[in-house]
């Protein structure tokens, strides 16, 4: 009977891990894809003008489309359950939409981030891209050259909500001054800092150290409160510390001129004087400490679990971190949590007390779409829609953040401190995000060597000498 | 029972000596606890997961590995009955697919096979060949010319979209493991059915077909994990929620920053009941194919 029983255990045990395995065909899938977008066959046609000018005059014109209309994108009802602020307000105004249009079957194709991102650029290696979908910055120059993406430049103009949009977001879907897509989603800082005001003050601060110099001095005196580490963080990613990071510090050596310089392969290099010198002290910062050993591995979840369960006095994160930490924390602990910018570095003058922001993901069409103008009108009609006042208008009521549309007079009075101080924090100078710009090769290859720097397997040289070898042959230097 | 080193012999060796007693006492128990480590390793996920489902996600977030204080089903309820996690529609286009799959796939290897293993012709070895390449291409490498293939044949998204590329990716090891098993199959066997009457047809179905069953069942076990799990060609070319799969709804659960993991465990214990149950009504036949596979091919 035993041993029955022991060989059942035994098989219903090898059967899960079998099946168990399934969870990993997505992580070697997302390895696969920046393959599969490199080797994209497709023909680069040159979008059209007479699918601009298509554009431009059904732009304002009624939805009349009785039909289909397919996008995909990324916001799944997980997101929503997490409350993600963007991502709920977005299901809400799709909803909304739908509801509005009851001709039109729309057909949604939600995936989560990563399997979304693998997805969508096996469909535009193969040219068969939905109708709309959402664009990453990063991919705006690329895809535009090879005709996978509507120029939108004149629809944008023609919305009626023109006026309420905050121009600037345009920038990371913009080539050769034509624009590809409409922001979407919300506006959110991805570098911040959360930090227990308590076990800072005693340790002698009554607001967040401005320097490193100053917080690194002080690094003992604060895990004397109790905490195992100064601040938790996570690269496992390999983005985080590109993203929630170095553009950051970066901006602080180079200033904003020599990001748009770069972006716009007007002259500026990975291997300037400044950019190096932010590297280094990325560099020097992450091994003086002050982080969780495993920074370099852990997941996105894990770095911010360090501070909610209490064993990191901060966490340097993005806006959704700040909205996990609020979900996830004990309230206590939220009462105390004080929002800073990131510390100035040694050296650094270009810039100080700034933090990267923008929106990483635009709605953008597929050209195909303008060969039925009546269609054309109605995709465009739910961009607006979606991007629109109804989604800046539910995000800053129920979640105090912001959208693409400037909404007049927020009440802030009814959050709490710190929903209220996470909007303020954007009040800060802002500077780009290095990923929402630069080419997707280009950041990839930044992405690992700054990982593989991190952990002590690169000097900053050799990452800028490489991401500079990427970036000139990306861009054809 | 506990393993004892002098079973491998087959044989009892007398046990007199003391010295020798306790160096096989001392093997006994170290070879039993690498099997145990082994078998803890093995089952440990399964029972972590059986638990962790009985959590809210809080509660996981604080301590992974620890027993859950307030055990609830919330969960179970809230997987089987929400619609965006469509896990029933999605269990259902697994089954249809898989099912349809393993139908086909052990049938062509099986004739494939038999053709290639008994009759000498000219492109015999060349087509044997082509058929093991075919284990060699990785699969990613040809999403992107399969999707515009299926684009054009008007075959993207729909209910039978899966079922080419799983029956083509499956055939080449079943019909490796099938042509090997045959080799060691006498050819006595067709000759003396031959001389009885019995034509190509009869010889296959009847006479082969009983005698392949455990490699069969191999290659259907093997395939139907393949197919259950596959994730690449559904991620692709299907948009449809009604002909998601199961690995294809399992990401409903993951966000962009965060991920449910005590919800996604209870979905993957519902979408992999079947199999198990489907293991446990199999199991005698599973370990002899298994065994069967191991030897002949």
């Amino acid at each position: 009977m035993k041993k029955k029983l022991l060989s059942a255990l035994l098989s219903v045990a090898m059967v899960s891990t079998m099946l168990v395995g399934c969870g990993s065909t997505a992580t070697t899938e997302t390895e696969s894809a920046p393959a599969a977008e490199e080797t994209a066959t497709t023909e680069a046609a040159a979008t059209d003008e007479a699918t601009t000018d298509a554009a431009a005059t059904t732009a304002s014109s009624e939805v009349t489309y009785k039909g289909d209309i397919e996008i995909m994108h990324y916001s799944t009802a997980e997101e929503e359950n997490s409350k993600n602020g963007g991502a709920t307000a977005f299901r809400y105004a799709i909803g909304e939409w739908e509801a509005a249009h009851p001709d039109i079957t729309l057909t949604q194709n939600v995936l989560s981030n990563n399997d979304y991102k693998d997805k969508i650029a096996t469909l535009a290696a193969s040219d068969s891209l939905p109708d709309v979908f959402m664009l990453q910055g990063m991919n705006t120059a690329n895809w535009a050259d090879q005709g996978l993406i509507l120029d939108l430049t004149d629809a944008i103009k023609n919305s009626p909500y023109y006026d309420k949009y905050t121009q600037s977001y345009f920038y990371a879907f913009t080539a050769d001054d034509k624009q590809y897509a409409v922001p979407a989603l919300t506006a959110g800082t991805c570098c911040q800092v959360l930090y227990n005001k308590e076990i800072f003050k005693a340790a002698g601060f009554d607001e967040f150290p401005e320097t490193w110099a100053e917080l690194i001095a002080a690094q003992d005196k604060i895990k004397a409160q109790g905490v195992d580490y100064v601040m938790g963080f996570a690269n496992g990613d390999a983005w985080q510390a590109n993203s929630c990071f170095l553009s950051t510090l970066g901006d602080r050596f180079t200033g904003a001129d020599w990001t748009y310089s770069l972006i716009e392969n007007t002259g500026s290099k990975f291997t300037d004087e400044a950019f190096v010198n932010a590297l280094t002290a990325t560099k020097d910062i992450f091994a003086s400490g002050l982080f969780n050993p495993d920074f370099n591995s852990a997941s996105q979840q894990t770095g911010n679990d360090y501070y909610v369960s209490g064993q990191a006095a901060s966490v340097i994160c993005g806006n959704w971190d700040a909205t996990y930490v609020y979900t996830n924390a004990d309230p206590e602990l939220i009462a105390k949590t004080g929002i800073a910018v990131l510390p100035q570095p040694d050296g650094a003058t270009a810039s100080q007390k700034t933090h990267d922001i923008g929106m990483g993901y635009g709605l953008a069409i597929n050209p195909k779409v303008a060969e039925d103008p009546e269609k054309l009108a109605a995709c465009l009609d739910l961009i607006y829609e979606i991007t629109g006042p109804t989604f800046a208008d539910y995000v800053a009521e129920n979640f105090a953040l912001t959208g693409l549309t400037q909404t007049a007079d927020v009440d802030l009075s009814a959050f709490d401190q710190f929903t209220q101080d996470c909007y303020t924090f954007n009040e800060n100078p802002g500077c780009e995000i290095y990923d929402s710009y630069i080419d997707s090769a280009v950041i990839g290859v930044l992405n690992q060597d700054v990982q593989a720097m991190l952990s002590g397997q690169m000097t900053p040289e050799e990452v800028a000498e490489e991401t500079q070898a990427e970036y000139d042959s990306v861009y054809g230097n | 029972m506990a393993f004892n080193p002098s079973d491998i012999a087959g044989k009892k060796v007398k046990e007199n000596l003391p010295a020798e007693k306790a160096k096989k006492g001392i093997l006994t128990v170290i070879l039993n606890f690498i099997l145990i480590v082994f078998s803890v390793t093995c089952m440990f996920p399964l029972i972590w997961m059986l638990y962790s489902s009985l959590k809210l996600s809080k509660e996981f977030q604080a301590d992974i590995i620890a027993l859950p204080k307030a055990p609830t089903f919330e969960n179970y309820i809230y997987v089987a009955n929400d619609p965006n996690s469509h896990i029933w529609t999605s269990l259902f286009a697994s089954f249809r697919t898989t099912i349809i799959s393993i139908i086909f796939i052990v049938l062509f290897s099986f004739i494939v096979g038999y053709i290639l293993s008994r009759i000498d012709f000219k492109l015999n070895k060349i087509i044997y060949g082509m058929f093991l390449l075919g284990m060699l291409i990785p699969i990613h490498s040809l999403l992107v010319p399969i999707v515009v293939v299926f684009q054009k044949c008007g075959m993207y998204n729909k209910w039978f979209t899966l079922l080419l590329p799983y029956i083509s990716f499956g055939l080449p090891i079943g019909i490796f493991l099938i042509e090997s098993y045959l080799k060691g199959i006498p050819v006595e066997l067709e000759e003396a059915a031959a001389i009885d009457g019995s034509s190509f047809t009869n010889t296959l179905f009847s006479i082969i077909l009983p005698v392949c069953k455990p490699i069969l069942a191999t290659v259907g076990i093997i395939q139907t994990f393949a197919c259950w799990n596959e994730f690449s060609f559904a991620l692709v070319l299907i948009n449809d929620v009604k002909y998601q799969t199961v690995p294809l709804a399992l990401t409903n659960f993951s966000g962009q920053f965060s991920t449910n993991y005590p919800r996604m465990m209870t979905a993957m214990l519902i979408t992999m009941a079947p199999i198990i149950i489907l293991y446990f009504l199999f199991s005698k036949q599973i370990i002899k194919g298994m065994v069967a596979g191991a030897v002949k091919g």
